[in-house]
């Protein structure tokens, strides 16, 4: 198991040893060379400005719209709650498809913010509202009596409390920014995704795209220095025993209507739109664009890309999870570190060392099922490390200990006991690891064999054609596989705070 | 004198009604202790008087402005109101310090003597002052809450069930702290509490409530001695309840005869004495017998540290008259074995229900 967990460990951090291989290989000037340059100067200021846009005004909005939903009396609070989860079913370039073909001139700065702010309001939406549930009222009830208003009640003792929650979120968020390629392509957004790719079309395994590549890594190994920084070591424990009584809910009174508008207009745009154009295209496309052979041709090939990745990703976070839970120690801690930290680099990232490392090193698997699976495992690899931790967890070790003491060897025992008693944890893992493959389009492209055609590849292609009615039935497939799970996602987020 | 004035107050819930028409009224500088029943609307109470919710009718007057009346409401942050409550709700994202300056005027320059002052006044160490209120111990959070709500100068100190979480000890010891502090602060104080003895003991005015009413009120030993009925009786203690038959100042019971108070009629009636009254005197050779007492036998003896919970049968008066167990209380020096034969006699006088 230990073993195992080492070499899974290593695979996660293969894009990070050939961050500093490729530096050190191609010496210092040529890296100078290569990363002061204008190109370089322009796509990080872009690439800043993005994210210090996006990420406050994606933050302030959801801790308004949780607000909303979890303390007011607004009218169809359920319904709104949902709403505001669901656009984590629609894959950002296909909310960026929606935009720019809705309003062709949908560019730039501006644009990206917008469609980022729409796609990725969930990431902080979803952790603020449940640690608003999980809030104890009486904490807001006792500065009340201490004199101070509602808004300063607010702002001294609720928002200090979802610090970390926005923290996450916010980390998550930026991320995603960092690493999302169609959404901006789209809409001719150049970030350092766009480059890279862009790069590697026109020359692949240049060192211009791995230098590119080097910096966007970087980039998210700052971030991550950034939020661990602010964090700091605060940990807000909830001080006493009793368990909180229901918050209150605030009358909205004469805000009411200011209150559903905001939330009507944010779901207008994050989810109307979307819907609106895809179903416009439907409509204009008619029956010819169901071409049936061609889309259940695609949706074959990346259901089996998804499965066989799933699978591959979860058989390979198996002794990760295990050992950091059974087992921990400062080494194990170190390993999941790892595989985290390798899950926070862009998928493109990933795609490029393994394009190179198979290029160089093993040609015969370039551009190979084997390698884009791997690619897949690494991307994904923390989703089936979360779900798997969580389920090893709750298999208390006395079971195998009783199953060990009734004669069964160390291997027979997780066999007979923890794999079972895993099982839900591992087909948690299979989903969202599926899920994600099912709407991975980067790597995809870079690393899966000639004639691949999952899904999202044909999405691309056609709309790259400007052909948006072709490319409408594989956008609705995509967001109705996404919607189960999307919809568990805020279900079990909900049950888990208790309501 | 009245301080604190409540009226027909009442609050209900979708499903429960938890408190119904409340009438109380509150002396300025004096303490007030609210016992009853889980679920009897004690908190709901106090979070009307807070000002966290606003009463469906009634209303609620403090040193003569009204607070709430006719579905108008102060908000809480007007009431100059304190509260602590059962977990302190201290502010877990600030120190210790920055939760007692919490109710200051902001920038104010004896903040830092003001909090230590504080810190003083509720006998908490200035090296606590930098720690988050996870590092310091539940008596502490206690003591700081206390603290908090108390550095404005609250007109008036609400407590609901502040000390429950504490164990037997620190809870006296932290209560007669409270009580000190309040005397020498003169803060006006409503306590809401499960324990009878903490309620008899801290204040000047007791009220049961039961089912979102106010069962009785008044002051601590009236409560004890005469309550109005069986559950005020049992809620604050070991009640003996017995039917007698009443005639002037006697009452005849399966005990004997009984003093009571003048003024009742005559006829059949609920009497009740506390286990305290009853005296247990051991039948023998030397002591001989004691005047009129009834005789008993008793049946269990159970030993618990100071005192034993001890079981007497006293046989029924008439032969169809079953008899009856009472369980008393006595020094555990003096117990005694099972089977013994035993004398009973009562002090002082029991209470007639009306
Ligand atoms: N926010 C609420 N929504 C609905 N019902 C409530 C609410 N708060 C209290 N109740 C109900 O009102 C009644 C009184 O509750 P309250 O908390 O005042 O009781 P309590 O006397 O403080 O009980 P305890 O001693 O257990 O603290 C209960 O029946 C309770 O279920
Ligand atoms: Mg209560």
């Amino acid at each position: 198991m230990g073993m195992a967990a080492v070499v899974v460990s290593f695979f996660s951090l293969l894009p990070l040893v050939f961050v500093a291989w490729v530096t050190i290989q191609a010496g210092w000037a040529t890296v100078s060379l290569l990363v002061f340059r204008p190109r370089v100067a322009d796509l990080l200021l872009n690439t800043t400005a993005l994210i210090v846009l996006t990420v406050p005004v994606c933050a302030g909005l959801a801790v308004a719209l949780a607000w909303l939903t979890e303390r007011t009396d607004l009218a169809g609070a359920r319904v709104w709650a949902w709403v505001c989860v669901a656009p984590l079913a629609v894959p950002a370039f296909v909310q960026s498809y929606a935009w720019i073909s809705l309003v062709p001139a949908f560019h730039g700065l501006f644009a990206g913010v917008t469609v980022s702010v729409l796609a990725y309001l969930p990431f902080l939406y979803l952790p603020v509202a449940a640690t608003l549930r999980q809030m104890d009222p009486a904490l807001e009830d006792v500065a009340a009596s201490l004199g101070h208003g509602p808004w300063r009640v607010f702002r001294r003792v609720v928002v200090p409390q979802l610090r970390l929650a926005i923290l996450g979120g916010s980390l998550l968020v930026a991320l995603h920014l960092l690493a999302e390629y169609g959404l901006y392509a789209m809409i001719r957004f150049d970030t350092f995704a766009t480059a890279i790719v862009e790069q590697f079309q026109t020359a692949f395994d240049g060192p211009a795209a791995n230098m590119l590549a080097s910096v966007l890594v970087v980039c998210c190994l700052l971030l991550l220095l950034l939020e661990g920084g602010v964090r700091g070591r605060a940990r807000y424990a909830r001080v006493g025993s009793g368990t909180p009584s229901r918050s209150r809910t605030v009358a909205l009174g004469r805000y009411a209507p200011g209150a559903a508008v905001l939330l009507a207009a944010t779901a207008l745009l994050s989810i109307g739109v979307p819907m609106l154009t895809l179903g416009r295209w439907l409509l204009v496309g008619g029956r010819d664009v169901w071409r049936m052979g061609e889309i259940l041709g695609a949706l074959w090939q990346t259901l089996a890309f998804a499965l066989a990745g799933g699978l591959l990703a979860t058989l390979a976070a198996f002794p990760v999870a295990w050992i950091a839970v059974r087992h921990p120690g400062r080494f194990q801690r170190f390993l999941e570190g790892c595989n985290y930290i390798a899950g926070a680099l862009p998928g493109v990232a990933v795609a490029l060392a393994l394009v190179m490392v198979t290029v160089r090193v093993a040609l015969p698997l370039y551009q190979t099922v084997f390698t884009i699976l791997v690619a897949y495992a690494i991307i994904f690899l923390p989703r089936a490390l979360v779900s798997l931790r969580a389920a090893i967890a709750q298999t208390p070790v006395e079971l195998e200990q009783a199953a060990g003491s009734l004669g069964h060897s160390p291997f027979g025992v997780m066999r007979v006991i923890t794999l079972r008693l895993a099982a839900p944890g591992a087909a948690a893992s299979l989903a969202l690891v599926g899920l994600g493959i099912f709407n991975e389009l980067t790597a995809t492209q870079m690393l899966a064999p000639s004639g691949t055609q999952t899904l999202a590849m044909r999405f691309w292609d056609l709309s790259g054609e400007l052909d948006y009615a072709a490319a409408a039935p594989y956008a609705v497939i995509m967001v109705a596989a996404s919607l189960p799970l999307t919809w568990l996602l805020h279900v079990q987020a909900r049950r888990r705070s208790g309501r | 004198m009245s301080f604190l004035v409540l009226q027909g107050l009442t609050k209900h819930y979708a499903a429960a009604r938890a408190t119904d028409a409340i009438d109380l009224v509150v002396a300025r500088g004096s303490r007030t202790s609210i016992v009853g029943p889980s679920g009897s609307g004690k908190s709901t109470l106090m979070r009307l008087i807070a000002g966290f919710e606003a009463p469906d009718a009634g209303t609620i007057r403090l040193d003569g402005t009204v607070l709430a009346e006719g579905g108008i409401s102060m908000p809480a942050h007007r009431r100059g109101i304190g509260i602590v409550v059962q977990d302190g709700a201290l502010f877990p994202h600030l120190s210790v310090a920055e939760n007692v300056a919490f109710g200051l005027p902001p920038r104010d320059a004896g903040r830092a003597a003001r909090v230590r002052d504080l810190m003083a006044m509720v006998d908490l160490d200035i090296s606590l002052l930098d720690r988050r209120p996870d590092q310091i111990s539940g008596g502490q959070q206690q003591r700081v809450a206390l603290a908090r709500a108390l550095a404005p100068n609250p007109r008036l100190l609400l407590l609901d069930e502040p000390f429950s979480a504490l164990d037997t000890a620190l809870r006296i010891s932290t209560r007669k702290a409270v009580i000190a502090l309040l005397a020498a602060t003169g803060v006006t104080a409503l306590l809401v509490t499960h324990d009878q003895a903490e309620a008899l003991s801290f204040a000047d005015q007791v009220a049961v409530m039961h089912k979102g009413r106010l069962a009785q009120v008044g002051p601590p030993h009236r409560l004890y001695r005469q309550p109005v009925d069986r559950m005020v009786a049992e809620f604050l203690g070991e009640a003996i309840i017995l039917s007698a038959v009443i005639e002037g100042r006697a009452a005849t019971s399966i005990l004997g005869p009984l003093a009571v108070a003048e003024g009742h009629p005559s006829g059949r009636a609920e009497v009740m004495l506390r286990p305290e009254q009853v005296r247990v005197h051991v039948l023998s050779a030397e002591a001989g017998v004691h005047g009129a007492g009834v005789f008993g036998r008793v049946m269990e003896m159970e030993f618990a540290g100071a005192s034993c919970a001890m079981v007497v049968e006293v046989p029924g008066g008439a032969p169809a008259a079953p008899a009856r167990r009472i369980a008393l209380q006595r020094s555990s020096m003096d117990a005694l074995p099972v089977g013994t034969q035993v004398q009973i006699s009562v002090a002082g006088e029991a209470h007639v229900f009306g």
